[in-house]
């Protein structure tokens, strides 16, 4: 009789083990569907190298920290327009005559991603890392992208003049090149620039522009 | 008159986190990208800088630093005629995983600019 009791008791203490474990599983099953449930983007669509990108810009420059949208207009691969909070800015921002930022000579055709290495880069002075890697949607764009390939430039300058805009000295300047290659389409970049049109956005003439995609529209010519 | 140095801190810092639980017990994420400046106000000089990241994670969440610049940028930086500024920007990007079957990445960035050129 005794026997049967003790046993009896091992019994409703691992009946209570069970129980108590499959309530801490279900909340914490919970609380992993909440997250993984969340409502899933549209991927970024595929380009034939034609497309208008709108991106949500943040500039940090002289002036401080801003928030504009920025939109790239690529025909056949290239940049043919850019625009900050509704206003166009020369291509030269992203361009020549200087490397400041390569990834902005980047963004100004996108043809030339697939083949710059550090061949390309080592003459200028710079350094490039390319990978490709796990697709992963940036918390705060609405889209998803289809593929990732990231590019990292660095670059040193002792003193770097560029004539009527302005000058960098004693620094370190990197930039990032997240690219959707299976779209087309720059998904997020940072870059610095210096060009005398930031003035009318930044009081100075240098940007750090940090980008990410909202939007990608087909266009017509 | 004897003129005292004072050499002024700044301090920026951009920060994302998540927690799942009642004390976090499920899962927690926390990304932190900070930036510091040191600047000697007499002599109007930058004397040194520094940044980088703080990235903790518990139970469900994991993560894989995709991307980092610490700093990004540092120099000094300007034009004739709207100044120099020397200024540090530092950034982190990195994906966060639930169980290792849901990524979703955050991006932090924090930059200080002092007139110090």
């Amino acid at each position: 009789m005794r026997v049967d009791m003790m046993g009896r008791g091992v019994w409703l203490v691992a009946a209570a083990v069970v129980v108590a474990a499959l309530v801490v599983f279900a909340v914490w099953l919970t609380a992993v569907v909440a997250v993984v449930a969340r409502p899933p983007k549209s991927p970024v669509p595929i380009t034939n190298g034609i497309f208008s990108a709108l991106y949500n810009a943040t500039v940090i420059c002289g002036g401080g920290r801003k928030t504009w949208d920025l939109t790239l207009v690529y025909r056949n691969g290239k940049l043919i327009k850019a625009m900050l909070d509704g206003r166009e800015i020369p291509l030269a921002v992203f361009k020549y005559p200087h490397e400041f930022s390569y990834v902005g000579e980047l963004l100004l055709d996108l043809n030339r991603i697939k083949d710059v290495n550090n061949k390309t880069l080592k003459p200028l002075g710079g350094v490039i890392n390319k990978r490709i890697g796990r697709p992963v949607s940036l918390i705060d764009s609405p889209l998803a992208p289809r593929s990732d390939l990231l590019i990292t430039t660095s670059f040193n300058y002792s003193r770097l003049v560029i004539e009527g805009h302005g000058e960098f000295r004693n620094g370190t300047v990197n930039a990032l090149l997240i690219f959707d290659y299976e779209a087309g389409v720059p998904y997020f970049f940072i870059i610095n620039t210096i060009h005398a049109s930031m003035r009318e956005f930044c009081g100075t003439s240098f940007a750090h522009i940090t980008a990410y995609l909202r939007e990608v529209k087909q266009v017509f010519f | 008159m004897l003129a005292m140095a004072a050499v002024i801190e700044f301090y920026s810092e951009d920060v994302r986190s998540d927690c799942l639980g009642q004390n976090c017990e499920i899962g927690y994420a926390y990304q932190k990208t900070w930036t510091k400046v040191w600047y000697d106000d007499s002599a109007r000089k930058m004397t040194s800088h520094t940044g980088a990241a703080r990235i903790d994670s518990k139970g469900i969440y994991g993560y894989v630093v995709k991307a980092q610049g610490h700093p990004a940028t540092a120099g000094c930086i300007g034009d004739p005629w709207s100044g120099y500024q020397w200024m540090r920007i530092d950034y982190d990007t990195v994906d966060w995983y639930v169980l290792g079957i849901y990524a979703t990445r955050w991006h932090t960035q924090s930059s200080i600019e002092v007139y110090a050129c």
